[in-house]
């Protein structure tokens, strides 16, 4: 039955015993290590293994909040925002007004088009205890979700945090680029290259931005690029083979409709 | 007790942080997220029914977080420029959109009048006031965005209406007490009208206190019964053919006032009564005779003395009934003029 179980942990367990058997031979099994291997498959956007990470990381430590928010943002990156908000109020329920879970819910109901439900979460991550890049990047979400002018501020503002990194601009541009904005995300990947000009995460955004402008050269070139600093990039792979089937009709309206920076 | 969420510092054994409420000993909380189904079919009619109520709901209701309203924002020197449609764009910017808009409002407003009496003169009519909410409400666009869709499109349904009472159909009112254009539908017959025609007539403030011999008028048939006859209430347009205190007759078919027969060009426009068979009386004062130019078929299946009774009755017509001269063909455009 390989369509309903599909989700369980059956197929890759092997694979991950694999790494977690030299974490236990090096005596470092614990909750950061699952955090901080969740994360690396995050930036390598290997989202099903990233959410099992996290979940590890609970299994061992429940009060790691960045585990939780890693959770909901999986959730959405897998386009299961239902889920996501759902696990996002059970945290919360947990976590009460926590600025980070607030914000990861306001992301899943931006996603939903549950306008309402995003302001209010969003605002309620703004006044929370605390900053950090992401309220604001899911702030600037929630307003291009609205159509709303004032998104890019926010984005602005998310990079002027203190613990603002290349990292960011990565979201930013995949949130640009996840409302049909190829050219502002393109903008906010380039200057992630600019600062991590080796992260193989970075030149998959790009050719992604480059593809939804019907930028098929450029894109192909920036998935190689992709696929030679981090060969196991499955994504990447997958990305080049579908630029190579792709129709003249497909190329034309993507070029057509590609939308210009607002 | 260290509260991960707010960093308090609770009382050893505490389940809840006291501050923020949140769980301290989670230990028996369940760690795996739900994941969508494999039912794929379920799963996707769930969430687009899930998208369209939050859809449909985020249309419907303001959203939440967002600056009031100022009206002391809004560009009122602008709007006052674009009672005018147009002109207030030309002024303050959007020279292209303001040209636009004034010329096309012009030429909606110029063609609803050449189309004036014909029921699609209303859609153009129609057309120039949307152009005119339009050109006015776009200089609170600002302030309306904060709106959702459907407030919106209330608040330019609401626009557009006062402005089509307020200035149009106030001046259309004015204007139809000076001449009143009306269509004849089932009114005439006859070289100079025809049914279809759109004529000019005119209104409560043009109307003469007297009408002469041989004037086309328009008049009101009011509702009476007796006699066997019935006449139902309507609007007719004929010439003056008998003036108070004349003596009609009608004699083998033929009309005559005062003995003699009806000159030439002052003829009713039908011809003349011709279902009459005998017609003997005086006009009293203020009293008028306009012979109908057509004679409802339910008329014609009457014994002749009752056909008699009923036309005479339509055809006495008291002056205050005359509502005004018909005084100029408008439609169609290829036998547009006055009516002598």
């Amino acid at each position: 039955m390989p369509g309903r179980f599909s989700n369980l942990e059956l197929r890759e367990r092997q694979q991950e015993q694999d790494g977690e058997l030299s974490l236990q031979q090096a005596g470092r099994y614990d909750a950061d290590d699952y955090l901080h291997r969740a994360t690396e498959a995050y930036r390598v956007n290997d989202f099903e293994k990233a959410l099992r990470f996290y979940t590890r990381c609970l299994e061992r430590d429940r009060t790691i909040i960045p585990a939780w928010v890693g959770q909901v943002q999986m959730l959405v990156q897998l386009g299961e925002c239902h889920e996501a908000r759902l696990w996002s109020d059970k945290a919360l329920e947990l976590f009460r007004e926590n600025g980070e879970l607030l914000a990861a819910k306001a992301q899943a109901c931006a996603r939903l088009n549950d306008r309402r439900a995003s302001f209010a979460c969003s605002d309620g991550a703004l006044q929370a205890p605390g900053s950090s890049p992401w309220r604001w990047q899911v702030r600037g979400e929630v307003l291009l979700a609205a159509g709303e002018p004032n998104a890019d501020t926010c984005f602005q503002k998310s990079l002027a945090e203190p613990a603002a990194d290349w990292w960011d601009r990565i979201v930013i541009g995949r949130i640009y680029l996840f409302y049909g904005r190829a050219t502002n995300a393109l903008m906010y990947i380039r200057s992630a290259l600019e600062a991590e000009s080796a992260a193989a995460v970075a030149w998959y955004e790009r050719g992604r931005c480059e593809a939804a402008l019907a930028m098929t050269g450029a894109a192909h070139a920036s998935y190689t690029r992709c696929l030679e600093l981090c060969p196991e990039f499955a994504a990447a792979a997958e990305a080049i083979g579908g630029l190579q089937s792709m129709s003249f009709v497909e190329w034309l309206t993507t070029f057509l409709f590609r939308r210009k920076r607002r | 007790m260290r509260c991960v969420n707010c960093d308090f510092e609770n009382m050893p054994g505490m389940a809840i942080c006291v501050r923020c409420q949140s769980v301290l000993l989670a230990d028996d909380v369940l760690v795996a997220p739900p994941r969508a189904s494999a039912w794929r079919l379920r799963t996707a009619v769930s969430r687009r029914w899930h998208g369209l109520g939050t859809a449909i709901r985020s249309a419907w209701d303001r959203r939440p977080v967002r600056v009031p309203v100022s009206l002391t924002c809004v560009h009122w020197e602008a709007v006052f420029w674009s009672l005018v449609p147009g002109v207030g764009h030309i002024k303050f910017g959007g020279k292209f959109l303001g040209w636009l808009l004034l010329t096309s409002w012009l030429l909606l407003l110029l063609l609803s009048v050449l189309a004036i009496g014909l029921p699609w003169g209303m859609w153009l009519l129609a057309g120039a006031v949307f152009v005119h909410t339009y050109s006015l409400l776009a200089f609170l666009g600002g302030e309306l965005a904060t709106y959702s869709i459907l407030s919106r499109l209330l608040i330019g349904l609401v626009a557009f209406l006062m402005l089509r009472t307020v200035v149009y159909d106030s001046t259309r009112w004015v204007g139809r007490q000076f001449y009143t254009p009306v269509q004849l539908n089932g009114m005439a017959s006859g070289e100079l009208l025809q049914d279809g025609d759109v004529v000019l007539c005119q209104g409560n403030w043009t109307r003469p206190e007297r009408f002469e011999r041989g004037d086309v008028v328009m008049y009101e048939i009011r509702p009476s019964r007796g006699g066997g006859v019935i006449i139902h209430r309507g609007f007719n347009v004929d010439r003056i053919v008998g003036m108070p205190g004349d003596l009609v007759d009608v004699v083998k078919g033929q009309l005559l006032v005062n003995g003699a027969p009806i000159p030439d060009g002052q003829e009713p426009l039908g011809g003349g009564p011709r279902h009459v068979s005998q017609w003997s009386f005086q006009l009293r004062g203020g009293e008028y005779l306009i012979v109908p130019s057509r004679v409802p078929a339910l008329v014609l299946n009457l014994a002749n003395e009752r056909v008699d009774l009923a036309i005479e009755r339509v055809s006495r017509v008291r002056e205050e009934q005359i509502r005004g001269r018909v005084v100029l063909r408008l439609h169609p455009w290829s036998r547009f003029g006055h009516i002598e």
